[in-house]
């Protein structure tokens, strides 16, 4: 043979670095027929070290200059000795200064690995394998931001592919059907071909005939999540277990719940149920006791892990085997201390004793070597045998236990268990919990998110519900299904029918739970992670699913002739065969087909309790409530059915964005024949759900870094910004951020979208959507500086009504929760700003109430509760309606689109308007947050893709409501509402004043009235119905100011009621707290005391500066006893009269005013005394004081005189000059 | 049977009212200072540093009294009112948590602060001055606002929905329960003798954390574990010897 045979022999019996005649999915953009596996190649030195040195002498070619400095990146951490090895040639090459560092990637996108190594003058990028080139462009844009702004990175082109595996496919043309752009400016090492698909019409995936399982890589698409072989098992040897099949494992096997160290086992078992049910285990231990022959003058020792499951099955062997004389150490594994260990037990374990290992499983054998290792260290020895209940430890794991015990291994049973291969990271079923969490917040009803949400908790086993029993025969047989499949591969068998394969693992093909058991595992972790048991499993599934379409179909045809009616197991079977297709990746469940089969099957079981029979009658039982509850089961699944299958699609969309693409297109021609309400129901849901998609392209665009700093300025360091954004009604600044921007528009997840739901960049709509997406994300992370709630609130609602294609039709309306969770409307306006609702009443508006405090989703039978058993003690789960929409039919009566029951769709509602949307925000546990309205004169029912976008932006809302809410400026802003009617100009509290007219009515509650009184004038003085000039608006005023206060006269039962008010304002609590004064304020005045002035109007000017009195009083201080002597505030109050004023003089002990505060006052600056929010009290005081003449006067003494200068205590004198009014 | 509230809060609140609506609202919760019977001489205090109109000595003297409540009482967490005293500009919350944990911060023992006022707009001074505070003492304070039901506000629902929630987040990032939840977190994964190994490992690595970081390593604490081997009761001890008992 000559050397080139010899050669070429060689590299064809290189075998495991391609994976052909498959279906891959590789990045978001490809699907390929071979996978390289890239990894193994790099990850050895004979390989790599020749790949390294041919990059080497290429870097050497470009990179000329020896004495500059070089960074080479590698990608992954796979790519370490390939990028080490270059780093080595170049040395040689004389270069001296070279670093490198390798790029990983996670969910936050790439990193490095070293993180602190510094970039050099030139880097060099080395991306170990290729397709597109996009992972090449990815590491430079990295780098390229590690780098300072001020010395950007020299990153030198090309970079180097090593692999570059492409599909070099032309058209007619001759032109490349594949755009590699990206390549051009990238060097291969070696290139290699493929066959390529687009995803969105991959024939591997549409193509009923040609379909494979789709297989995936981790993110780097660098390792497929698969095995290469079919599954093994155990080596066994007969005698000592016995055989699986005469094992009753009845009610000992625990499915899925069981989760140990904090791992979770597909199946566990009970090992007390297990030893009463199997009187086998006597036999066998008295077979053991034979083979190791233990003689009465033995000392034996029983040597175990302490676990509370094992005790039993240890007192069973020390009873059976050594006659109850063994000594049993309990040996608490990473708790005992191994020095303690030596000390208390070597004296039971000398050489001459006979050592066992007694343990009710063996899994991983870690706890079995940890206790081995024990021994060994502490006596030197091994055990003479291991003796377990069960054996569910992998066939490695089976053979070192056997090797160290000299293979005296025995067990009972021997069961081949799912091995646990990790999946990004985490166990298979965490790996699940993790995908139905990602689902729950990415579905865009709260039915939905709560069914996905309680199908991962399931899984968690974070509420463990007690055992139904009526799925423990399924469990089992699922269990020994389980078994049975590694038994069969593991013997080197292979079939390629299903009903042979049944067969051959001892289960009944015709059997229907026999057959659904099987193919339940099949379809589940670990296998189908097994390649070619995958593909075997995905043909079985097809052939299986095709036959029942194919029946079905005929079945529910109208104009078939002689053929048995569809029933309860026909769709239970389509259910199964549905929900497999979703795990399998069988696409064939979107097609029109089965689209038009749906249609069918809703028109047959729309009334649930008609189609279910009566099990009772059918089975001519007596009463049997079993039956009967058994029925009402199955009208609720039926009652359910189109939930059903929306949960179904949208695990598939969110796996497969163009599976919305294909499922839209295929719903064209069927859509008319959902007839039903709840075929109806099912389509709205659909082509709400199908928006889903948009969660990718949102992802995509918050890692771009354009799209990251749009709108960034606007922070509270530069204030004249933040409003820019609030002000970009035109869209420039975001359009400017998105044009030419390949990488968003050309990606796939953008034309998902736009194919999915019709949108486009230009349309004002998406753009409003976008835009909303970046308000709200933004508002979330960062402080605003001046913009208020209101103006962010009202910036929001101008752009959700964009979301409609005529904004200027629709109105809106917002209702936000308060700290009691009631509803408060805090936006409301039409296009012509004209209100809608007003004030919420409960009887107008009692369908928005009822709406917003949570309707129930309303699929399930009236009598639905009695299905929870009263012992079950399981909370229903929580499923409220999120979205509603009504059409007017007359005056009060609207009619309810959404409704299932047709005789409960009408609700009554006085509103304006023809038709209705409400959409309901919630909060991660489905409670209400708000509400969001829209209404307009004409029906816009029919408009999907607002529809579609306000759902997708609820929880961005609910974020923002949280947010704000948390803070209460909700509140503030129905406050400011509020204000526009009714000004609070005084600077006390409201609350302050509720609190005072609450507990001191008697005294305080004419205080409060004339407060109000002046508030409300002062708050509609400027609001006239006829309007009026500048001119006569003094005039107006001061005729209203007289209306309001008639009374004009002071006598000395008012300067008593003004004494009174005085004692009780340092008496009460609410103004700080009780205040003890050296003697009651009892201004003394002469019988027949009067004076022309409004009585109401002087008693609050007195109550203010009571009020500030109090608050600058002198404090006092625990164990301070200063040498002036007083212990006690001293409080005075004066009225003196003359002819045409009343001075009025309250002084005080206090500590001293600031002088700035006196010189406003002086000046009349009463608004500023308090800074920029707060308003003093008596800025109000002034002010009215001022409106009835403008010589009356407020002041304060600046003169005060200091009382002791050594604690610092002032008499401080308030003064009022009143001239008579008129 | 309920257990006593360990966790020391001091409430800083100008008006009685809300100091007892407060105090309805977190009492079974948290251990809440002052004690009825003291607020007014302890808000008194406070009212007198936040007026720099009193005699400097009269402010230093009142500004004592609060730290040795703090210091003497073993205070976790202040839930601190905006406005204090005044009818007339004074000083703010802020102002008083700067001076109570200026000092502190030197020591690494800066107490969580949550700051709590009925202000409804957004002024831009105090956010100004709270994101001041936020730059200066970070991750530990928050604001809150007192919450308004109608006409009233810090109802004690309130206080149970909205303030305790936030005082219970606060104080979990308080790097004494940062320290127990590793620690328990050790001791559900690790065994005992590996959990005291692990606690020497990252004694050092704490001590930035917590002031009386040392402590973990002593041998008193290594005994004390070596005796026990129920997890709840090793719980107990280390909580224990965390609350310095």
């Amino acid at each position: 043979m000559s050397n080139a045979h010899i050669l070429k022999d060689h590299v064809r019996g290189l075998d495991g670095y391609k994976i052909d005649g498959t279906h891959f999915k590789i990045g978001a953009k490809i699907h390929s027929t071979n996978f390289y596996y890239a990894k193994r190649l790099f990850q050895n030195s004979y390989y790599t070290s020749r790949i390294a040195l041919v990059l080497a002498r290429k870097i050497n070619r470009a990179q000329p200059d020896k004495n500059r400095s070089l960074t080479i990146v590698g990608y992954e951490g796979y790519s370490e000795l390939l990028v080490s090895l270059t780093k080595s040639f170049l040395a040689t090459f004389g270069f001296s200064r070279i670093n490198h560092f390798v790029t990983l990637e996670d969910d936050n996108g790439l990193r490095r690995q070293p993180d602190d190594v510094v970039l050099n003058d030139s880097i060099i990028i080395i991306v170990p394998i290729a397709s597109t080139g996009s992972t090449a462009i990815k590491v430079e844009n990295y780098v390229a931001g590690l780098a300072s702004k001020d010395s950007p990175a020299n990153i030198l082109r090309p970079h180097f592919n090593v692999l570059v595996a492409i599909d070099p496919s032309e058209n007619e043309k001759g032109e490349k059907v594949w755009e590699t752009v990206q390549l051009t400016e990238q060097s291969p090492i070696i290139e290699l071909k493929n066959d390529w698909r687009e995803p969105r019409d991959c024939e591997f995936c549409f193509d009923n005939k040609k379909s494979l399982p789709i297989f995936e890589t981790d993110r780097s698409s660098l390792t497929p999540t698969l095995i290469f072989d079919y599954p093994k098992s155990k080596t066994l040897v007969a005698s000592e277990s016995v055989p699986f099949d005469q094992i009753n494992f009845e009610e000992s096997i625990i499915y899925r719940t069981a989760k140990r160290n904090n791992e979770h086992y597909l199946f566990s078992s009970k090992s007390d149920i297990f030893i009463a049910k199997n009187p086998l285990i006597e036999d066998w231990l008295e077979k053991i006791k034979n083979r190791i022959g233990v003689k009465a003058t033995d000392r034996v020792v029983i040597l175990s892990p302490s676990h509370y499951s094992n005790p039993p099955f240890i007192n069973l062997v020390n009873e059976r085997v050594f006659g109850s004389a063994a000594t049993i150490i309990h040996h608490q594994v990473n708790v005992d201390y191994l020095a303690n260990f030596e000390v208390l037990n070597k004296r039971y374990l000398e050489r001459d004793a006979k050592i066992y290992f007694v343990d009710d499983s063996l899994i991983s054998g870690g706890t079995f070597f940890s206790v081995s290792n024990l021994l060994r260290f502490t006596a030197g020895r091994s055990f003479d045998a291991a003796i377990f209940l069960y054996n569910k430890s992998s066939a490695d794991i089976n053979e070192r236990v056997k090797q160290s015990v000299g293979d005296h291994l025995f067990s009972f049973t021997n069961i081949n268990l799912p091995l646990q291969p990790r999946i990004a990271n985490k166990n298979p079923l965490e790996f699940e919990i993790k995908r139905y969490k990602d689902l729950s917040n990415q579905v865009l009803s709260d039915v939905l998110r709560a069914r996905f949400r309680k199908r991962s908790e399931d899984i968690d086993g974070q509420k463990p519900s007690k055992k139904d029993l009526s799925k423990a025969p399924r469990h089992l047989r699922m269990f020994k299904a389980t078994h049975k499949v590694y038994e069969f591969y593991g013997s080197g068998r292979s079939t390629e029918s299903y009903v042979d394969f049944l067969a051959a693992c001892g289960f009944t093909p015709d059997n229907i739970d026999d057959k659904t058991a099987m193919m339940k595992i099949l379809c589940q972790y670990p296998f189908i992670l097994y390649l070619p048991l995958r593909k075997k499993t995905f043909a079985w599934h097809k052939e299986w699913l095709n036959e029942k379409l194919d029946d079905l179909i005929d079945r529910t045809d109208q104009e078939a002739l002689n053929v048995p009616p569809i029933n309860y197991e026909d769709i239970r079977d389509l259910k199964f065969l549905v929900r497999r297709a979703v795990f399998l990746g069988n696409y064939e469940v979107l097609t029109s087909r089965v689209l038009g089969l749906l249609a069918r099957i809703f028109d047959i079981v729309e009334e649930p309790k008609s189609f279910v029979p009566d099990l009772v009658v059918a089975t001519r039982q007596p009463l049997f409530k079993e039956l009967d509850d058994e029925r009402r089961v199955r009208i609720n699944q039926l009652e359910e059915l189109h939930i059903f299958f929306i949960t179904q699609l949208t695990e598939i969309i969110h796996k497969n964005g163009w599976c919305a693409v294909n499922l839209l297109k295929n719903l064209a021609s069927e859509r008319e024949n959902f007839k039903t309400p709840r075929a109806r129901q099912f389509i709205r849901m659909l082509d709400i759900e199908l928006a889903i998609v948009m969660h990718d392209f949102d992802a995509l665009l918050r890692s771009d870094n354009k799209w990251r700093s749009l709108y960034k300025y606007a922070d509270a360091e530069k204030n004249e910004k933040n409003t820019t954004i609030v002000r970009d009604p035109a869209n420039n600044e975001m359009i400017a951020a998105l044009e030419g921007n390949h990488e968003l528009l050309k990606s796939n997840k953008y034309e998902i979208c736009k194919q999915t739901m019709g949108l486009d960049l230009q349309e004002d709509c998406f753009l409003s959507y976008l835009w909303l997406k970046k308000f709200l994300g933004r508002d979330s992370r960062i402080n605003w500086g001046e913009v208020s709630l209101a103006t962010k609130t009202e910036a929001i609602f101008e752009r959700l009504i964009r979301l409609f294609p005529d904004p200027h039709v629709v109105g809106t309306f917002f209702v936000v929760a308060d700290g009691t969770d009631q509803p408060h409307v805090v936006i409301d306006h039409n296009y012509n700003g004209d209100q809608f609702i007003h004030e919420l009443d409960k009887d107008k508006h009692a369908a928005i109430i009822d709406f917003f405090k949570g309707e129930p989703a309303g699929s399930k039978s009236e009598d639905d509760t009695s299905l929870i058993k009263p012992d079950q003690n399981i909370e229903p789960p929580k499923e409220l309606k999120s979205i509603i929409e009504y059409v007017r039919i007359d005056d009060s009566r609207w009619k309810d689109l959404y409704a299932l029951d047709a005789s409960k769709s009408t609700k009554q509602l006085i509103c304006d308007s023809k038709w209705m949307l409400m959409i309901r925000i919630s909060d991660d546990d489905f409670n209400t947050l708000g509400l969001m309205g829209f209404y307009a004169d004409e029906d816009l029912s029919q408009n999907k893709v607002a529809k579609q976008l306000l759902m997708l932006l609820r929880r961005d809302l609910g974020r923002f409501i949280v947010k704000h809410h948390k803070n209460e400026e909700f509140a503030a802003l129905r406050e400011v509402e509020a204000t526009k009617r009714f000004a609070y100009l005084a600077g006390h509290g409201r609350q302050m004043l509720q609190r005072l007219s609450e507990e001191e009515s008697s005294t305080f509650g004419s205080v409060i009235t004339t407060m109000e009184k002046l508030q409300y004038l002062f708050a509609t003085k400027l609001i006239s119905p006829k309007g009026y000039g500048h001119e006569d608006k003094k005039d107006s005023e001061k005729r209203l100011f007289d209306s309001v206060f008639l009374n004009k006269s002071i006598s000395k039962e008012d300067i008593e009621e003004i004494n009174k008010i005085g004692n009780k304002v340092f008496e009460t609590k609410v103004i700080e707290n009780r205040v003890q004064i050296d003697k009651d304020i009892d201004c003394s005045i002469e019988d027949g005391f009067a004076f022309s002035f409004n009585n109401e109007i002087l008693k609050l000017i007195c109550f203010e500066l009571f009020i500030n009195a109090k608050k600058n009083r002198f404090h006092f201080m625990r164990d301070e006893k200063c040498s002036c002597g007083i212990i006690v505030n001293e409080v005075a109050l004066r009225f003196d009269v003359l002819p045409a004023t009343l001075n009025v003089s309250l002084s005080a002990t206090g500590p001293k005013i600031n002088a700035d505060v006196l010189r406003k006052i002086k000046s009349g600056r009463f608004e500023e005394i308090k800074g920029e929010t707060e308003i003093s009290g008596l800025y109000l005081m002034n002010k009215v004081l001022k409106f009835l003449d403008p010589n009356n006067n407020i002041d304060i003494d600046p003169d005060s005189a200091p009382v002791c200068l050594l604690c610092g205590m002032y008499r401080n004198t308030a003064k009022l000059t009143l001239h008579v009014q008129k | 049977m309920m257990s006593e509230p360990v966790r020391k809060i001091l409430i800083i609140e100008n008006q009685q009212s809300q100091y007892e609506s407060i105090l309805d609202g977190l009492k079974n919760v948290f251990d809440l200072l002052p004690q009825t019977g003291e607020y007014t001489s302890f808000a008194d205090c406070v009212r007198v540093w936040v007026n720099e109109e009193y005699p400097s000595n009269r402010r230093d003297k009142s500004l004592k009294q609060i730290e040795r409540v703090i210091e003497g009482q073993g205070i976790e967490l202040i839930l601190m009112d905006h406005i204090l005293g005044g009818p007339f500009p004074c000083l703010k919350g802020i102002d008083l948590a700067k001076q109570l944990n200026g000092k502190r911060k030197i020591s690494n023992t800066v107490l969580p602060i949550l700051f709590i006022s009925k202000t409804e707009h957004s002024e831009h001074s105090r956010i100004a001055a709270f994101e001041e505070y936020q730059e200066q003492f970070p991750g530990s304070s928050n604001w809150i606002f007192k919450g308004y039901f109608g006409d009233s506000i810090l109802k004690p629902e309130f206080v149970k929905k909205v303030v305790r929630v936030e005082i219970e987040k606060l104080l979990g990032e308080s790097p004494k329960n940062k320290l127990i939840e590793i620690l328990d977190h050790e001791i559900i994964r690790k065994g005992q003798d590996e959990l005291v190994l692990a606690i020497k490992a990252n004694a050092e690595r704490l001590k930035g954390q917590v002031a009386n970081g040392a402590i973990l390593a002593s041998n008193e604490m290594v005994m004390r574990l070596g005796s026990v081997t129920d997890k709840n009761q090793m719980n107990r001890i280390l909580k224990e010897i965390m609350n310095g008992k």
